[in-house]
């Protein structure tokens, strides 16, 4: 009884204590709200999905402020080290773990996407036990490239859905596409969706137009939507004071014509 | 709060704040703070595809929080427990020094040492950032890239807020220490709990998708509640090198919720140190 005694008062202070953290967490929590909010919508690190199976990574001390982007930095350095190795497990960790670190880095996107799908399948090629790069079957090596170069098309696309308005990951995804997969229509898709984003490049338009013109043998197709892209172009108010970028456009849409435009009668000579 | 109470907190704090200058502790966490703000600079080639300042200033912010956080935590227990195990605390609270004085003393006693560390961390920071600035403007210029910005009210404004978070981060270790036994249980339960406040908003977001069960985010979000959000004070890169910067509202609330904080945690403080043996 004597016990108690003694312990119940203790107890209720306690209790007390964690009630009076309960109430005053949530009162507070509508305080900060307006400060939480603009962060989950601009300071994309912490979103969920960029924070499974890394515990245990140091990810937790990545955490600490401004230390994250430091830490990617130093993962990247370590993916480096293993990518010199051919260390395939060791580099696309490293790799992944500098992605979660810093996201908003879109060179870490690239470069790790670029490192898997044009690298990772010959190191394991080469290090096949029967036999390496030359004795391998040429069937198992294009299932190898096919591999890797999906999973890091993978990476590509989510680096797309973060920055949809920068045209490198759609570019770097149509030569990948092309190089190692050899689907052109898709690879023709990546380009229109480089030649339409908001921070375009001049080219993106008119390698979309060759690969349906000349590729995919839509040549009037082609010509047609860049004659459209070239009016956008026209309207588009970031191009006003561009009178060299806009005489690059028109020099291709020329070019264009005279490659895919049906021969008039009478010009069979020319 | 009657003017002789005002006068005994003022004592405590400034006696408080003296010992801890004085202590080598802080001149080597400070040392390693500014060292690691300034390598920065010597560090640059480790940099992939950010600007150079941020890369520089990352340096600065991570020093901030990181050492001003193990500065917080350790100096609030020591400082507390070596009044309690040099039996100062027993002779002062015998004197008609009330028990919430005495907390409030050593509190601001600690907060203003956090403050004169975030200033001049802030100083090398800037110091660091400025110099740096003319040749990036030059080259960028140069090369026709777009200028960086580089805002030195907004570090200002941001070592306000570092300041305010450390202050919660010291509060809730002063808590710890109105209920634990020993120093060790103090910085190793404090240390933990800055690191749950630190990724808390992280766990609610992984826990509180519409996959999981309703209990589950029920829960996630009820926790989420209760455990301060230390990410909150994260506004370094908008402020400081952003020409968006940061809205007010955000600042703003970053700052009331962590003026906020500190007097909450300090209340429990109190009422669960009022009943402890000294």
């Amino acid at each position: 009884m004597k016990d108690s005694g003694i312990i119940w008062p203790w107890l209720r202070r306690r209790i007390i204590a964690v009630v009076m953290l309960c109430v005053a967490g949530c009162a507070l929590s509508l305080v900060g709200q307006p400060a939480a909010d603009w962060q989950r919508t601009h300071q994309p690190a912490f979103r969920s999905e960029e924070l499974k199976g890394i515990v245990g990574q140091g990810v937790l001390l990545g955490m600490f402020g401004g230390l994250r982007s430091i830490m990617a930095d130093m993962s990247w350095v370590r993916a480096y080290s293993y990518w010199e190795k051919r260390d395939r497990a060791g580099s696309e960790s490293m790799m992944r773990l500098a992605i979660i670190l810093d996201p908003g880095n879109i060179y870490f996107w690239i470069n790790a996407a670029n490192i898997i799908g044009y690298d990772q399948a010959h190191w394991e090629i080469a290090a096949r036990e029967y036999g390496g790069r030359i004795k391998v079957q040429d069937s198992v090596k294009q299932t190898l490239y096919r591999e890797y170069a999906e999973n890091a098309l993978k990476l590509l696309d989510d680096c797309i859905a973060r920055f949809p308005d920068d045209s490198r990951a759609y570019i770097y995804a149509a030569q990948l596409t092309r190089n190692k997969l050899n689907n052109i229509p898709m690879e023709a898709e990546y380009y229109r969706r480089a030649a339409e984003c908001k921070n375009r490049v001049w080219f993106a338009g008119r390698i979309y137009a060759m690969i349906l013109g000349e590729d995919m043998g839509k040549p009037e197709e082609a010509l047609e939507w860049y004659r459209d892209y070239y009016r956008r172009i026209l309207a588009d108010k970031r191009y006003e004071n561009r009178p060299d970028l806009r005489q690059i456009f028109q020099e291709n849409l020329e070019d264009l014509e005279e490659r895919f435009s049906p021969v008039p009668v009478g010009d069979s000579k020319k | 709060m009657t003017d002789s109470s005002l006068l005994r907190v003022r004592w405590i704090a400034g006696n408080t704040f003296v010992e801890a200058l004085r202590q080598r502790f802080f001149a080597f966490l400070f040392l390693l703070a500014a060292g690691l703000a300034a390598s920065g600079m010597l560090l640059r080639t480790f940099n992939f595809g950010q600007s150079e300042l941020k890369f520089i200033a990352d340096f600065g912010f991570g020093a901030m929080f990181l050492f001003g956080s193990i500065l917080a935590i350790v100096m609030t227990v020591q400082l507390f427990f070596s009044e309690l195990d040099n039996r100062t605390a027993l002779t002062l609270l015998a004197k008609p020094v009330r028990r919430w004085e005495f907390v409030l003393g050593k509190f601001l006693g600690i907060w203003t040492l956090l403050g004169v560390f975030i200033a001049l961390l802030g100083v090398v920071l800037a110091v660091m950032l400025s110099i740096r600035m003319p040749e990036l403007v030059e080259s960028a210029s140069r090369n026709g890239e777009p200028l960086p910005f580089l805002n030195l009210k907004g570090l200002g404004m941001f070592c306000l807020l570092q300041w305010f978070r450390l202050g919660v981060v010291a509060a809730l270790s002063l808590m710890i220490c109105s209920f634990a036994q020993t120093f060790l249980y103090a910085v190793i339960v404090s240390a933990m709990g800055i690191l749950l406040c630190q990724v808390q908003s992280a766990g609610v977001s992984a826990f509180s998708k519409p996959d999981q069960e309703t209990w589950v985010r029920t829960l996630a979000n009820g926790v989420g509640k209760v455990i301060p959000d230390l990410q909150l004070f994260d506004l370094g890169v908008p402020l400081v090198l952003s020409p968006a910067g940061a809205p007010q509202s955000a600042v703003l609330s970053a700052l009331g919720y962590g003026a906020l904080y500190m007097p909450v945690l300090l209340f429990i403080t109190v009422f669960l140190f009022s009943d402890r043996e000294i």
